[in-house]
């Protein structure tokens, strides 16, 4: 009884430590998709790099703090990347809306 | 019983040399790494540590196109840079290029690493309908208007760069250099049925409203030369030849024209588009690639009001031969023709 709280206590220690890696390696995949489609000036906004990967990497990233054993830079990083991502959808709607407005 | 006490105390120190020697024996013997587990670990840390720097150089380097996108957004969005620009040119349109106009809402923007392009096309109004007349690419280094791209699809287009040789709209003192029986000829020539643009100058300077009563109802006045002091001389001070400019003579129905006759008439719109002009003359200049003179034309107008010397009208050829008779006439050329359009 014992021995399987431990591992579960370990398997936990080790999810959290695991997810801010992979909400960095999520944030650094979304930029990646953001740059490619800001440098192929794509006209459709591909919602998997911009909506549903970000949010997956915030989860993994708010996961990731939690840990007390390891550093949370990863968590941090991952964090602030996928949140970048949307704080920057949002001021491209705000300004294109802005530049040249038509009803 | 000094001698008591120094005992006791060597065996004290004795006794704590030998607890300190056993517990630090103990420590290396239960905490000790071997070497090989002491490599394994620095390895792990080196990894760890290249793999995180590895990530964050890569995470900035992905920052820095959209973050100079958002810059760029921003430089543009902020106090409606961007707005002015392409009010800027459109206006720009309006009072260089006779008879052209275009459509506020089509215009296109284009927003690269700090820089913009415009696009649009224009059109000419011929008989009654709207034709276009070509499109517009203008290239903004973040304010500059650094490259302008024109495409005219006219039979006939104007000269793009105006000279003295070449103008079609000309002031009553100045030299005529082309003979206008030839174009009252070529338009004689023309099908019945069709439509025609053609440009009229005058044998002297009138008021604007005067100019619409004389042009007869079968025609339509499309756009008024308006004089601003240069014209007679077509050349600046600099002796660099100059453009005509003028504005539409007509209601624009279209909501998002300047003039659109809602506030203020054609000739208001026409003062308020110059002094626009006048403040950001370089972008007008690179826009009409042509030398505009805007603030020394702009004083001669607020002094002398504005008279006009040419126009453009467009119509039937049939209706338009009659003008030849009209005395107030004293050129003119012949612009672009159609098939019949007119209801």
């Amino acid at each position: 009884m014992e021995l399987e709280i431990k591992k579960e206590h370990f398997a936990k220690i080790k999810f959290q430590k695991i997810a801010g890696f992979l909400s960095f390696l999520i944030g650094l995949i979304s930029l990646a998709g953001m740059n490619a489609y800001l440098l192929l000036e794509a006209d459709v906004l591909p919602d998997f790099f911009f909506n549903q990967l970000p949010m997956v990497g915030i989860i993994l990233g708010i996961i990731g703090l939690f840990t007390r054993k390891s550093t949370r830079l990863y968590a941090w990083w991952g964090l602030g990347l996928n949140i970048f991502i949307y704080v920057f959808i949002f001021l491209m709607i705000v300004f294109a809306w802005s530049i040249n407005a038509k009803p | 019983m000094k001698n008591k006490d120094m005992k006791d105390r060597d065996t004290d120190q004795e006794i704590y040399e030998t607890f300190l020697k056993d517990s630090m024996n103990e420590i290396n013997r239960k905490y000790s790494l071997s070497e090989e587990d002491q490599q394994k670990i620095v390895k792990i840390g080196k990894n760890q540590a290249r793999l995180t720097n590895i990530m964050i150089s890569i995470a900035i380097l992905l920052l820095i196109i959209p973050a100079m996108t958002l810059m760029t957004y921003s430089y543009y969005g902020f106090g409606g840079r961007a707005d002015k620009l392409i009010d800027v040119a459109a206006n720009t349109i309006y009072v260089t290029e006779p008879n052209m106009s275009l459509e506020e809402m089509e215009i296109e923007d284009d927003i690269g690493f700090f820089s913009m392009d415009i696009l649009f096309d224009v059109y000419k109004r011929i008989g009654k309908e709207d034709y276009k007349a070509g499109d517009y690419d203008i290239h903004f280094g973040l304010d500059n208007p650094t490259k302008v791209k024109k495409n005219y699809t006219l039979e006939r287009p104007l000269p793009d760069t105006p000279s003295p040789e070449t103008e079609v709209l000309i002031h009553p003192d100045a030299i005529l250099r082309f003979d206008p029986k030839e174009e009252w000829n070529m338009l004689s020539h023309l099908p019945d049925g069709t439509v025609a643009e053609i440009y009229v100058s005058f044998t002297a300077l009138m008021d604007p409203d005067k100019v619409r009563q004389l042009i007869p109802k079968e025609v339509d006045l499309r756009w008024l030369a308006v004089d601003t002091g240069l014209e007679a001389k077509q050349m600046n001070k600099e002796e660099q030849p100059i453009t005509a400019i003028g504005y539409p003579a007509q209601i624009d129905s279209t909501t998002w024209s300047p003039f659109n006759g809602n506030d203020q008439s054609n000739e208001e719109v026409f003062m308020d588009i110059l002094s626009q002009l006048s403040k950001n003359e370089e972008i007008a200049e690179t826009v009409a690639n042509k030398n505009l003179d805007i603030p020394e034309r702009l004083k001669f107008i607020n002094k002398n009001g504005i008279n006009v010397y040419g126009a453009v009208i467009t119509g039937p050829t049939t209706e338009l031969r009659k003008l030849q008779q009209m005395k107030e006439i004293r050129a003119m050329k012949v612009g672009e023709v159609k098939l019949w359009n007119w209801k």
